[in-house]
């Protein structure tokens, strides 16, 4: 199996205060398709950064940070490659469009928008790219298709809530259904179960293992809870901006 | 889609967007109104003074005067017979109007004209009380623009007695119906006025519906929502029960029914007088034939300065008989009541009044030697609709002031005192249907001619001062352009305070994308572009405009071409009257907009929108997803 997404030597800081603090300092992570990678690590270990950069919602710095605080740029260029593409070639266009059709993302806070409902909820994703004269034509099919996911997801009573008068367990399960619309290859996962109960979050974890099984979903879960990591394939530890141990393969064929 | 989308739902799921749509919508509306009010004004001030002294004025500003006006008008007659419709010398004397009878002196412009040409040239015959509007009534109706031309007349005749006998009917059945009402014990249940302001208790109510839905299964508000809420839902039931209630609680509009009936009743009965005397004195066959027969049978073709018998004291010597006069209507003798109307108690018709001319020399100085004082008798009264010309002119006959003034001597012409007679003025009407632009091209070829005349006739005019010819509008450019400008600065101060809608819009706006953060995070984060998130924001500050901006024209529109319905039920409610007729010069409050003008702000309101959500626009295009995403 190829490799769907790799990062590679990835660097990355941020300002804080006076000073830059180095978050990532040369992760090198890839990620098969079909395959469920946890990332784990403590707090401020920067696994939600590296999510953020591997879904193209952040660039990676161009190298470490030298004895001056100011980057210096690395022999091996920080890149993250999706099925082979590297990222920083496409634009913020090829970006834009990779997030709406190859990446879907799970947060912690489910971050749904408050004024629109389930459905819309879910469509918002399936809209991006349509025309809106053109709405009028394809909406039926994108329509079914977000009622036969939340339907799936045990939601079809809640179409026309808002997200106000839902509770934890049922948001995120509408953020999964708005992040599998466009079908993407890969999902993100920031901490899906974080905020959860551990019942609500087991459901959830339920539902992400069977996407994973049933589907053969590629996911990237961040977590710091070992329980959920124990669930994927494998497991990539985060301490000090680098990858602790090498991922353990918990299926034949692992890294 | 997504930005058309979230457009949509962030404007009808956020309640905030009512308030910059009710600052777009109020602001319209007072743009269109106070537009639209003083635009009228324009209007009207330039309809009052075209025809009032003739199309094109020959003149110069030597108080002494000019000579061979009557060689003058004949050879432009001559040399324009295809384009001068009439013309008419005028005499102006600086002087004083003293009322014996009341020990009254006002300060006049004492003008000489001739009534038969002058009411050929200008409206002067149509502006007359007496001789033309009214001559059988009292209560007056002062229509600036009367109807000149027989077939006018005559449609104008048959209209007028129709509409009047309607509205006689219909304020008589009125009357009837509220008399019954008030002297029966059951309560009136027609009300002549229309009440449709209880239907300002719906927006209300609607509002109420809107804030209080979609409240299932969330939590309770705070008690100060719920306070506010009842405050609201109390004004609003207290709106319609008021609106239904009101007639009966205070049956006021009785007064107004029974002075609509009063007017009605007026106004019939002289639409039926004048067109009765025209039906009786109707040709066989029902028509006219000659082209003035109907003009010639309704009011007098020539207004005149004869004086009523009355006014000549038995056994007097008719050499010695007063000359007549025309005095302008707003001389402050006439009281002028709320509504307009003039106060014609004192008898105009026959009242003494000594008029005092102090003739200019040639050197521009007083001839104080030779002022003159005259008896006259008032015999009728002018109403042009140009408050300084009603309210300094006094008319009397051309010769007679031409006398008075020192600009005419009986000296036989072989004296060595002799002097050609002069005038100030000469007034030329153009043909009819002459366009604007043909007008002025005419002007400079009369200036030419006439430029040739005076250097051919020496001692016509002061050595180095010549004539000046100019157009109507030309002569009346500053008092037009004074009133025009005024609306000019008004549109600007208001357009400058509309301003404060672009602040009002930006700093809502700039609220909601603070509160958005983290939408505008989830937006990119499933793929929408910075452009596309900033044009959420300008399509979002867009329909606000278009929302605002409709209503604001609907509502503007209907309330300027409702002002004077507005204004009269502001009267009858409260007492006050808001256009005192007795200070404004027009009788109605201009009611016409000018659908450009609308259309103009209507865009302005649009433009508005956007260019007050640019800002947050740019700031939410700006946001960066992963700050947006990371915390709840």
């Amino acid at each position: 199996m190829s490799d769907l997404i790799r990062l590679q030597n990835i660097h990355k800081a941020y300002w804080m205060g006076p000073d830059r603090v180095s978050v990532l300092r040369g992760v090198d992570l890839s990620v098969r398709e079909g395959e469920f990678v946890a990332i784990m690590g403590a707090s401020g270990s920067g696994k939600s950064t590296l999510l953020h950069i591997a879904g193209a919602l952040d660039t990676p710095d161009l190298g470490p940070i030298g004895p001056e605080g100011k980057v210096v740029p690395a022999s091996t260029a920080p890149e993250v490659f999706f099925r082979d593409q590297p990222l920083s070639t496409m634009g913020a266009g090829g970006r834009d469009h990779l997030r709406t059709h190859d990446f879907g993302f799970v947060f912690q806070f489910y971050h749904l928008v408050p004024e629109l409902n389930v459905l819309e909820n879910v469509l918002l994703p399936a809209m991006i790219d349509a025309p809106a004269y053109l709405a009028l034509f394809r909406a039926r099919p994108r329509k079914n298709e977000a009622l036969d996911l939340i339907e799936s997801f045990g939601l079809a009573n809640r179409l026309k809530h808002r997200p106000s008068q839902l509770s934890g367990g049922e948001r995120q399960r509408v953020a999964i259904a708005r992040a599998l619309i466009n079908n993407p290859p890969l999902l993100l996962a920031d901490e899906p179960t974080g905020n959860l109960d551990a019942k609500t979050g087991q459901t959830i974890l339920d539902v992400l293992l069977t996407l994973h099984k049933q589907k053969g979903q590629t996911i990237l879960l961040v977590t710091h809870d070992p329980h959920v990591a124990a669930l994927a394939d494998r497991t990539i530890h985060l301490a000090d901006g680098r990858i602790k141990q090498p991922g353990v393969a918990n299926f034949p064929g692992g890294v | 889609m997504y930005k058309l989308f979230l457009t949509l739902r962030f404007l009808t799921r956020k309640k905030i967007v009512v308030f910059p749509i009710l600052v777009v919508w109020l602001c319209l509306m007072m743009m269109i109104i106070v537009t639209s009010i003083m635009g009228g004004f324009v209007t009207r001030v330039r309809e009052a003074n075209r025809d009032l002294e003739g199309d094109i004025i020959i003149y110069n500003d030597a108080g002494s005067g000019w000579a061979y006006y009557d060689e003058l008008q004949d050879a432009l007659k001559k040399q324009f017979s295809d384009k001068i419709a009439a013309t008419t010398p005028v005499v102006r004397g600086y002087g004083l109007m003293n009322l014996p009878d009341f020990n009254q002196t006002f300060f006049a412009q004492i003008t000489g004209i001739d009534p038969k040409t002058r009411s050929e040239v200008s409206r002067f015959r149509q502006t007359l009380f007496r001789q033309y509007i009214s001559p059988e009534n009292t209560v007056q109706d002062l229509t600036p623009r009367l109807p000149a031309t027989t077939e006018e007349l005559q449609a104008y005749a048959r209209q007028r007695a129709d509409a009047a006998e309607q509205q006689e009917t219909q304020a008589y059945h009125q009357f009837n119906s509220l008399y019954s009402d008030l002297t029966s014990d059951t309560p009136p249940t027609e009300h002549p006025w229309p009440n449709f302001w209880w239907l300002l208790g719906l927006p209300v109510l609607a509002l109420i519906v809107f804030l209080r839905r979609r409240r299932r299964g969330r939590p309770p508000r705070s008690v100060l929502h719920g306070f506010f809420t009842v405050l609201i839902l109390l004004g609003g039931l207290a709106v319609l029960s008021l609106g239904f209630c009101w007639p009966v609680m205070f049956p006021r509009t009785f007064i107004l029914t029974e002075d609509a009936v009063e007017r009605a009743t007026n106004d019939a009965n002289r639409a039926r007088i004048t067109y009765n005397t025209a039906l009786a004195k109707l040709p066989p066959g029902g028509k006219f034939t000659a082209p003035d027969q109907l003009a010639a049978i309704l009011v007098p073709k020539i207004p005149s300065f004869a004086v009523p018998p009355t006014a000549v004291p038995p056994g007097a010597d008719p050499d010695d008989a007063p000359d007549g006069c025309i005095v302008g209507i707003q001389f402050p003798l006439f009281s002028r009541d709320k509504r307009g109307n003039f106060d014609r108690s004192l008898d105009t018709g026959d009242m003494p009044a000594l008029l005092t001319i102090v003739p200019i020399s040639g050197r521009g100085s007083i001839e104080t030697r030779n002022v003159n004082s005259a008896r006259f008798v008032i015999v009728d009264d002018s109403y042009t609709g140009v408050y300084d010309v009603d309210s300094t002119y006094v008319y009397a006959p051309f010769e007679k002031v031409q006398y008075m003034a020192g600009m005419r001597t009986d000296k036989p012409q072989t004296d060595p005192e002799w002097f050609p007679p002069r005038c100030n003025e000469v007034l030329v009407r153009l043909k009819p249907g002459t366009p604007a632009n043909d007008t002025r091209l005419i002007r400079k070829q009369m200036d030419d001619f006439v430029q040739d005349f005076v250097t051919h006739h020496p001692g016509m005019t002061r050595p180095g001062l010549g004539l000046k010819v100019q157009t109507w509008d030309e002569k009346q450019a500053r008092y037009i352009g004074a009133v025009q400008n005024e609306k000019t600065m008004i549109t600007v101060i208001l357009g400058l305070m509309s301003l404060v809608v672009l602040v009002v819009i930006f700093l809502i706006f700039y609220m909601i994308v603070l509160e958005k953060t983290r939408d505008i995070g989830i937006i990119k984060a499933v793929g929408g572009s910075t452009s596309g998130v900033a044009l959420i924001f300008l399509n979002y500050g867009l329909c606000v405009g278009l929302v605002g901006g409709v209503l604001g024209v609907i509502s503007g529109v209907l309330f300027v071409t409702h002002t004077n319905q507005i204004h009269e039920w502001i009267y009858h409610m409260t007492g006050h009257m808001i256009w005192d007729r007795s200070v404004y010069l027009f009788d109605r409050i201009p009611d016409e907009y000018n659908p450009w003008e609308v259309l103009m702000y209507f865009l302005l309101a649009l433009v508005a929108g956007v260019v007050g959500a640019l800002i947050p626009a740019w700031v939410a295009a700006l946001e960066d997803p992963v700050k947006a995403v990371r915390y709840e």
